[in-house]
């Protein structure tokens, strides 16, 4: 299999923390894989310095043949990533149907035109989306007044918007109830599979991240720590130690 | 033009500084800690310096400035305890637009009382007898009035400072500066934190403008001179920065006095030119944290 | 809804049956009044393309307003020729100095962009004081001569009502445009509109210049009104009369502006008519509309049809706020103090 995307010694420092401390990774076209680690291993740090919210201080980041190191966000959405957000992030006073068209004028190149009517724009295609995440009924609706877990939905939405190569979600079930849990990675699965989307995830729950991973990587303090199929990564010692030491047990 | 000349201006431009100082730590402090732009600062300012021209015109002119300091500062702070209480605590949490706009909207309503209160006519104080001769500087005369601002304006310093770095308020302060949305998780009364901030801050500027009733006309249309120059301070310095309020109105005032006597045309644009070039360079000012995207 | 969309072209075609035959029925003074109407009201929509729209706080847009009205005075005096060619070309000289003004300041974000085009609309203010002359300093450029066709106050605010209708549309187009789009977007969250592709500096220097043209072009008009060009135009201060306008109006409808020019001009006749202490009045009640009713006129108009028509209006109580929390919120707890 051909390898979209490669990461090679990533770090960033805050003041004289090594948050991220010279991080490989190497991920298969396709391929799904979740980043776990305790609390403060560095994982929404390294998935900021893999979308461009941070710069890294070193290292490099190449998505298929492009290089991305330190590129600002915007050009590595073009690129082909995309990024769901820990704490929920999404356009709040614009309707649910908005939130998707605009991701989607976005990612065609023509949110720049000033005449015309914007929001006359991508509405089917919108509208198809949202009835895949399973929010059809709330197209009007603006964003902000959506319970968490469809809050949650548009956030995928809108990633999904860009048609990305590789989806980076960072804890897509966190706050949710356990049912709501299940659904969502669910449809995450359905979803990346159709669209053949190369999948990069964080999560705490490891059910979930059990369930959906082909391969995980195990962050501890910046560094990574293992690295393997599920089986191997749950029989590794190491990994056991660090989450059973921290008291950050696997629920 | 020799060096007596120059070591006179730059006691000028110091003095300046000491006031501008004395104004933009409030203004500073208030949006470091509340990250809310108070426009009102210079109403605060203004009412000050009216309010001291009323206890001097009552206590007489030998001394009546010196309790006029605090008479300014205690009735800015009420002033200012209103304004916390009756408005502003009403739009925390609300949009930083909505701040602005109210504090403006309080700049009109300040003009316009005062204006009924005082009259539309410049006023002017006397110094205090103590105050109101000159010292002998390399041979030129140098108000001993000046002297007295620069070093109150020292002395507030050095009180801002043990403020933030020796006692609760002032740790609590430092916490909002770095963080303001962290302050609750960490168990600090913040509606007490933020009356506290805008009350010294009003105080503060209060006690500059009766200061500044001593040097100069006492008028209506003060609040906005001293507010954008305030704000020029400030935002060289870094919004939140006492330090850089310090360094700032040093800038301030000191391209103030050397822009009078050198290009007297481009004095006033100096000061603009030095905010926009110092933003431009550091969009956070000298000493200012960045201000999170 | 085609009901609502109805409503607002009848809105529309109402107000031009309203404006342009008003110098049938209207005595001089009046008149003036509705140049003014017409003229603030150009000036607040093109700001609010940066404050409702894009979220941007600007403190320079009394700058441009200036700018457009010294291109018409400066026009007249130096060149000798007539003042109207100064109309076309405050669009000009008001995009290209927004244009470098917004290079220079959208460096900054938020409150530190607000402070940025408060310091350089106070140099250019500064400029137009003292560069006697250029400008003819503190005096300012009085009796600028208008052409023929120009002659009596009726043309004049034909005239008027022609250029701004030209500029009302123009905003009106871009408000609604993808672009438009964007730029809302951009409001309700900068750091995810930059995480969708957008180039969202680009997005909001292009604002910046545009709001920058028609502000100008505003600012051409009440020069050829009033026949004169002075600094105070620019000063700072000024620009709070846009956003009073603004916040009156109400600003998530593109209308919203121009009804809180009707309400504001009215109101400040009547204000200064009737009190010494106009600025205590405008004030509470600017104050009384920030605590109370920060949709405006147009959002009370609303929520009061939306009540009526039984149906819950999702009305939008509240203006959008800065992204600051949400990317606070992003950081790791053990990075978050140390990251900046």
């Amino acid at each position: 299999m051909s390898t979209l995307l490669s990461v090679r010694g990533v770090s960033k420092s805050f003041g004289g923390f090594k948050a991220v401390d010279g991080v490989d990774l190497t991920i298969d076209a396709g391929e799904r894989r979740a980043v776990i680690g305790p609390n403060g291993a560095g994982k929404t740090t390294f998935f900021n310095l893999l979308t461009g919210l941070m710069r890294p201080d070193g290292g490099s980041v190449q998505l298929a043949d492009a290089e991305l190191t330190g590129l600002p966000p915007h050009r590595i959405a073009a690129a082909g990533i995309s990024r769901a957000f820990q704490i929920t992030n999404i356009f709040g006073r614009l309707t649910v149907r908005q939130n998707v068209q605009i991701a989607l004028l976005a990612a065609s190149g023509r949110a720049y035109r000033p005449w015309g009517n914007g929001w006359a724009e991508k509405v089917d295609e919108a509208d198809a989306i949202l009835g895949e995440v399973g929010l059809p009924y709330a197209a009007g609706t603006p964003a902000a007044a959506l319970s968490h877990g469809d809050q949650r939905a548009i956030e995928l939405a809108i990633a999904l918007a860009h048609r990305p190569r590789l989806l980076v979600l960072d804890e897509p079930t966190a706050g949710m109830a356990p049912a709501e849990t299940g659904r969502t990675m669910e449809l995450v699965r359905r979803l990346v599979a159709e669209r053949s989307i190369t999948l990069l995830f964080s999560e705490h729950d490891m059910d979930v991240v059990f369930g959906t991973a082909d391969r995980i990587t195990v962050l501890s303090q910046g560094r990574v720590l293992a690295e393997g199929t599920p089986e191997e990564v749950r029989a590794d010692p190491s990994v056991r130690e660090v989450y059973l030491g921290t008291g950050d047990a696997a629920r | 033009m020799g060096i007596d000349d120059l070591v006179i201006q730059f006691l000028a431009g110091l003095t300046r500084a000491g006031l501008l100082f004395i104004v933009a730590a409030g203004l500073s402090l208030v949006f470091g800690a509340m990250r809310v732009i108070n426009l009102a600062h210079g109403s605060m300012f203004m009412v000050g310096a009216f309010v001291a021209s009323s206890v001097v015109a009552v206590a007489g002119g030998e001394y009546g400035l010196l309790p006029a300091l605090a008479v300014s500062a205690v009735a800015a702070a009420a002033l200012g305890l209103a304004i916390e209480v009756g408005v502003l605590r009403r739009l925390y949490g609300r949009e930083h637009l909505l701040q602005l706009l109210a504090t403006f909207a309080i700049v009109l309503i300040v003009s316009d009382l005062v204006r009924l209160i005082w009259g539309e006519e410049n006023l002017s104080v006397t110094r205090p007898a103590a105050l109101a001769g000159s010292v002998d500087v390399l041979g030129s005369p140098f108000p001993s009035y000046n002297l007295f601002i620069i070093g109150l304006a020292l002395a507030v310093g050095g009180c801002l400072w043990l403020l933030i770095n020796r006692t609760g308020l002032g740790r609590d302060i430092r916490a909002a500066i770095v963080d303001p949305q962290m302050l609750g998780g960490v168990g600090v009364n913040v509606t007490r934190l933020f009356s506290g901030v805008f009350v010294l801050g009003s105080g503060l500027a209060g006690m500059a403008g009766a200061v500044a009733a001593g040097s100069g006309a006492v008028g209506l249309g003060m609040d906005m001179d001293i507010l954008i120059q305030a704000f020029a301070v400030t935002i060289i310095g870094g919004l939140g920065s006492i330090p850089g309020a310090l360094v700032g109105a040093g800038i301030i005032g000191l391209l103030d006095a050397f822009g009078i006597l050198f290009v007297p045309r481009l004095a006033l644009s100096l000061i603009f030119l030095a905010m926009a070039i110092v933003l431009a360079v550091r969009p956070s000012g000298l000493f200012g944290l960045p201000e999170r995207a | 809804m085609p009901g609502a969309n109805r409503l607002r072209w009848l809105g529309w075609v109402a107000l031009l049956a309203v404006a342009v035959p008003a110098p049938l029925v209207l005595g001089e003074l009046q008149l003036f009044t509705a140049s003014r109407i017409v003229i603030f009201g150009l000036w607040a929509l093109s700001l609010n393309l940066l404050l409702g729209q894009t979220g941007l706080v600007s403190f320079a847009h009394a700058a441009f307003f200036g700018i457009g009205a010294y291109a018409v005075g400066l026009v007249w005096l130096h060149l000798g020729w007539s003042a109207v060619i100064g109309v076309p070309f405050s669009l000009a000289a008001g995009g290209t100095i927004a244009f470098l003004m917004g290079l220079v300041a959208l460096r900054a974000v938020h409150l530190y962009f607000s402070m940025l085009t408060l310091a350089i609309s106070q140099l250019l203010f500064v400029l137009a004081f003292t560069a006697y002359d250029f400008t003819l300093g503190d005096n300012g450029i009085h009796g600028i001569e208008l052409p023929p066709f120009l002659a009596d106050t009726s043309q004049v605010y034909w005239f008027v009502v022609a250029v701004a209708g030209f500029g009302v549309l123009a905003l009106g187009i871009v408000w609604r445009s993808p672009f438009g789009a964007a730029l809302q977007a951009i409001r309700d969250n900068r750091l995810r509109a930059s995480f969708i592709g957008l180039h969202v500096r680009r997005y909001e220097l292009a604002a910046f210049t545009v709001a920058g043209m028609f502000a100008a072009l505003a600012g051409s008009l009440f020069a050829i009104v009033n026949r004169s060009a002075y600094p105070g135009l620019l000063d700072w201060t000024q620009g709070a009369v846009p956003i009073f306008i603004i916040l009156l109006g109400g600003m998530f409808r593109f209308y919203g502006p121009l009804v809180g020019a009707i309400a504001y001009v009215l109101l400040e006749e009547v204000v200064t008519r009737e009190t010494l202490y106009s600025n205590l009045v405008l004030g509470a009640i600017f104050l009384a509309i920030v605590l109370i009713a920060p949709t405006g006129i147009t959002g009370i108009v609303e929520r009061v049809v939306g009540r009526l028509a039984r149906r819950p209006s999702p009305g939008l109580t509240s203006l959008p706020e800065p992204l600051a929390e949400t990317l606070a919120g992003e950081f790791e707890p053990s990075t978050r103090d140390v990251e900046t």
